[in-house]
């Protein structure tokens, strides 16, 4: 059987066609000027090291007074939750009248190098949710973790249930030894000692380049090939370079915090396995008394879905729901479909739950 | 205008104006070579092209300005711009594609004639077009260096992150080190099997200087290089070893891709368009790599080949550590001590600031139960009699005095109301004027 069906004529017609289309395109791109990122306003509130809080101005008259605070992952930068107006779960969640902040954990430099987890969520993370305590008079606020930010979310929330009164979980892993996850493969016999002592700060080039890594084809090949089609049409070529913005926007690790992230739940899977410990605080998740709202992405390649529902297995007796999108890690942010589905129902979960 | 954006659109007018002209050129050609075509079946295979070899050459003349645009292949005299920084995934795809496609033009151009049975052209055509492209990767592959323009992209960027992080400082390292080794070539990645008549030699020289224990005044610091040239040949060898695996997946793409077309799975799209084929050989390509990097040898070698860069470059540090101490400057290790001890300092006076806020809320507390223990006190010492006999006494004597205030009220307002009427034979309505500070109601 033959499934070939290209002429000659189809074949010269669509050559012309693309090197055509890169042409205009090309112009189209030394005229677009420079890509801006961010929907909504916010305001900085609380300042630590290179760690920043901020306040989004909330959009309804009175917004719902237990506020939200976003943990977004130390890798990639948080504007992805907020690339632009029509792409923004935290313009649709301050749509649904929702109180957020966010925390940015800016670029760390050499002078962060001995950051640990411990630091980070014990630190950091607990202080902004009392900063925020304080602004509102209240002794236990929303949580809502991004990817590892979620991560980070269920430890804080392990080891200080009283000051998260309920938690929304976003693509996160919790079980980093589920099948199908190439991360965690090919994590388990690299030397992560080596790799901090000799580098310092893990670079965030060597991580997009690791996630890169995971479908070459398609994200350094195809991606560019279809990008062509795209760039005389100025508005998604916009949009496109936003996102290439965002992917190749990546801080630089804290090294102790890498080996340390890298150990304990990669190699070790110490969070599922019940021994983790950060500081000296130890992390059960059997201690999440809140509300769990857990939000996974059915076809996501960097958090396979299973390792994010592992977490009803230490929830069983709770308030435990689970939200399921059909689409992938970045998707369930940007997609179209997503900002339908997404905030509207975290916003709807959080209002019944408080 | 910049100068910088000055050259980039005088270089974008120079490529749009080629582009029109070849292109323009092209496509009457196409147009006048395919008049004429004897009837075809165009939905099942493609058809001869009359005058292929004059195609052909213009095709491959065309393919070669392009790559001259792109910073790539000599161009003979057409104008070039190094865009590399600007946009260089985009044209080093947008290159790989037009050469994706060329191969398998050239490798159809030949069907369609004579006597032969079309279904065998066919096959032919798909087995030409894939061993082209295999030829392609394995010579690239066995070129392979770093930054090369003939290697195919998609490996060009991730290694190239490696290159950024790996290369650059070491390049100047090996440099100062005097070794006859160029850094940048150990990024080759070669065995030893593989290597030219100079790589050979070096491997050899090299492999015979590591094995000699060295004597004098200077022992330790040859023996440190000593010990850099083992991790760099381990770095050799481990990079030969990635590099044929990265290898094997483009070859099993290439195999998957020829059984797609060959032997299509049922339901599969005819392949109708460029586009679809190299869709089809990017799904291709992705089943070979997640087939292979899931296996336990990816997930060795990859770490072999991290960790032997990590114990290269770690040692080379360590060494330029101790030439800039050797030279009263500083050095990485001193910071991080230094940046390890304000770490720590910061961890300190953030317990104590915890501490003392708790200690605030402590006494505030504190101050706040000892008066509440004092009015409970005094509660205490209250008697209850008392109390009832005062609180009696007080509402009799408001009562009292509320009586009086009403009478006092009501003979205000008759006078007025005498006043009024007096004067305009009216009786106004009476504004009540709220009390005054320091009035009586």
């Amino acid at each position: 059987m033959i499934s070939f069906a290209i002429t000659p004529e189809g074949a010269v017609n669509e050559l012309v066609q693309f090197n055509q289309s890169l042409a205009d395109g090309l112009q189209v791109l030394g005229n677009i000027g420079e890509v801006t990122v961010g929907a909504s306003a916010k305001e900085e509130v609380y300042r630590e090291d290179k760690m920043v809080l901020y306040h989004f101005a909330p959009r309804v008259a009175k917004p719902h007074p237990v506020p939200l605070l976003i943990v977004y992952a130390l890798v990639n930068r948080p504007y992805m939750a907020d690339l632009q107006e029509d792409r923004s779960t935290i313009r649709t969640l301050l749509d649904a009248g929702l109180d957020i902040y966010l925390i940015d954990w800016g670029y760390p430099d050499a002078s962060d190098r001995f950051l640990g987890l411990d630091d980070y969520i014990n630190g950091y993370i607990h202080r902004a949710v009392n900063e925020i305590g304080k602004r509102h008079q209240l002794s236990s606020i929303n949580m809502l973790g991004i990817c590892q930010g979620g991560t980070f979310s269920l430890c804080y929330s392990a080891m200080h249930p009283q000051k998260v009164r309920a938690l929304v979980t976003m693509v996160t892993p919790i079980d980093f030894h589920t099948s199908g996850n190439l991360l965690s493969h090919w994590a388990q016999k690299l030397d992560v000692d080596l790799l901090v002592d000799t580098m310092g700060n893990i670079s965030g080039d060597l991580l997009n380049m690791t996630f890169v890594s995971m479908k070459p084809f398609q994200l350094t090949g195809q991606k560019y090939v279809d990008m062509v089609s795209l760039m005389t049409d100025k508005e998604k070529l916009t949009n496109f370079l936003r996102m290439e913005k965002w992917i190749n926007d990546s801080p630089n690790q804290a090294g102790e915090a890498f080996r340390e992230f890298i150990k304990n739940f990669y190699q070790r899977n110490a969070l599922v396995k019940g021994d983790l410990e950060i500081g000296n605080h130890p992390v059960r998740l059997e201690n999440l008394s809140m509300p769990l709202l857990n939000v996974y992405a059915t076809e996501d390649h960097l958090v396979p879905p299973d390792s994010s529902k592992a977490l009803r297995r230490f929830v069983t007796d709770r308030d435990y729901t689970e939200l399921a999108f059909k689409g992938g890690h970045i998707g369930i942010y940007v997609g179209s479909r997503a900002q339908k589905e997404v905030p509207p129902s975290i916003a709807r979960w959080l209002r019944e739950k408080n | 205008m910049t100068e910088k954006s000055g050259l980039a659109a005088d270089w974008l007018n120079s490529w749009a104006d080629i582009q029109q002209k070849s292109w323009s050129a092209w496509s009457e050609m196409a147009r006048k070579t395919m008049t004429g075509l004897p009837g075809q079946m165009p939905s099942q295979m493609p058809g001869q092209m009359p005058g292929q070899d004059d195609w052909l050459r213009f095709w491959q003349d065309n393919i070669e300005r392009w790559n001259a645009l792109f910073g790539g292949a000599k161009g003979g005299g057409w104008p070039s711009l190094d865009m590399s920084n600007l946009s260089n995934p985009l044209f080093a795809h947008s290159q790989n594609y037009n050469r994706f496609a060329e191969v398998f033009l050239k490798a159809f151009s030949g069907m369609g004639g004579g006597d032969r049975d079309p279904v065998q052209q066919w096959k032919d055509a798909v087995s030409q077009g894939i061993e082209q492209l295999r030829r392609l990767f394995t010579a690239d592959a066995s070129n392979y260096k770093w930054g090369n323009d003939e290697m195919w992209a998609i490996w060009q960027h991730p290694m190239q992150s490696w290159q950024s992080m790996f290369a650059t400082p070491l390049t100047q390292l090996m440099q100062w080190s005097g070794l006859p080794l160029n850094a940048a070539n150990a990024w080759g990645g070669q065995a030893s099997s593989d290597f030219g008549v100079w790589e050979r030699m070096t491997r050899s020289w090299m492999e015979k200087w590591l094995s000699t224990p060295p004597v004098g005044s200077t022992r330790e610091v040859q023996e440190k290089w000593q010990q850099a040239g083992r991790y760099w040949l381990e770095v050799q060898s481990r990079q030969k070893e990635y590099n044929d695996i990265l290898l094997r997946i483009g070859l099993l793409a290439l195999e998957k891709l020829q059984q797609r077309l060959l032997n299509p799975a049922e339901g599969q799209q005819p392949v109708d368009s460029l586009r679809k084929l190299y869709q089809l050989w990017v799904d291709s390509g992705e089943e070979a790599y997640a087939q292979v990097v899931t296996t336990t040898e990816y997930q060795e070698a990859n770490a072999r080949w991290l960790n032997a860069m990590m114990r290269w470059r770690g040692h080379l540090q360590e060494m330029f550590d101790q030439t800039l101490a050797a030279m009263n400057l500083p050095n990485r290790g001193e910071l991080n001590s230094s940046h390890q001890r304000v770490m720590e300092l910061k961890r300190r006076v953030r317990q104590l600031e915890a501490k003392f806020d708790d200690l605030e809320t402590g006494v505030r507390q504190r101050d706040q139960s000892r008066e509440i223990n004092a009015l409970r006190d005094e509660m205490r010492h209250l008697r209850i009699d008392v109390v009832h006999d005062e609180l009696t006494a007080l509402k009799h004597e408001m009562a009292q005095m509320r009586t009086a205030l009403t009478a006092l009220a009501a003979g205000s307002d008759s006078e007025e109301e005498s006043e009024a009427s007096s004067t305009s034979g009216q009786v106004a309505p009476r504004k009540r004027r709220p009390a005054g500070k320091g009035e009586q109601p």
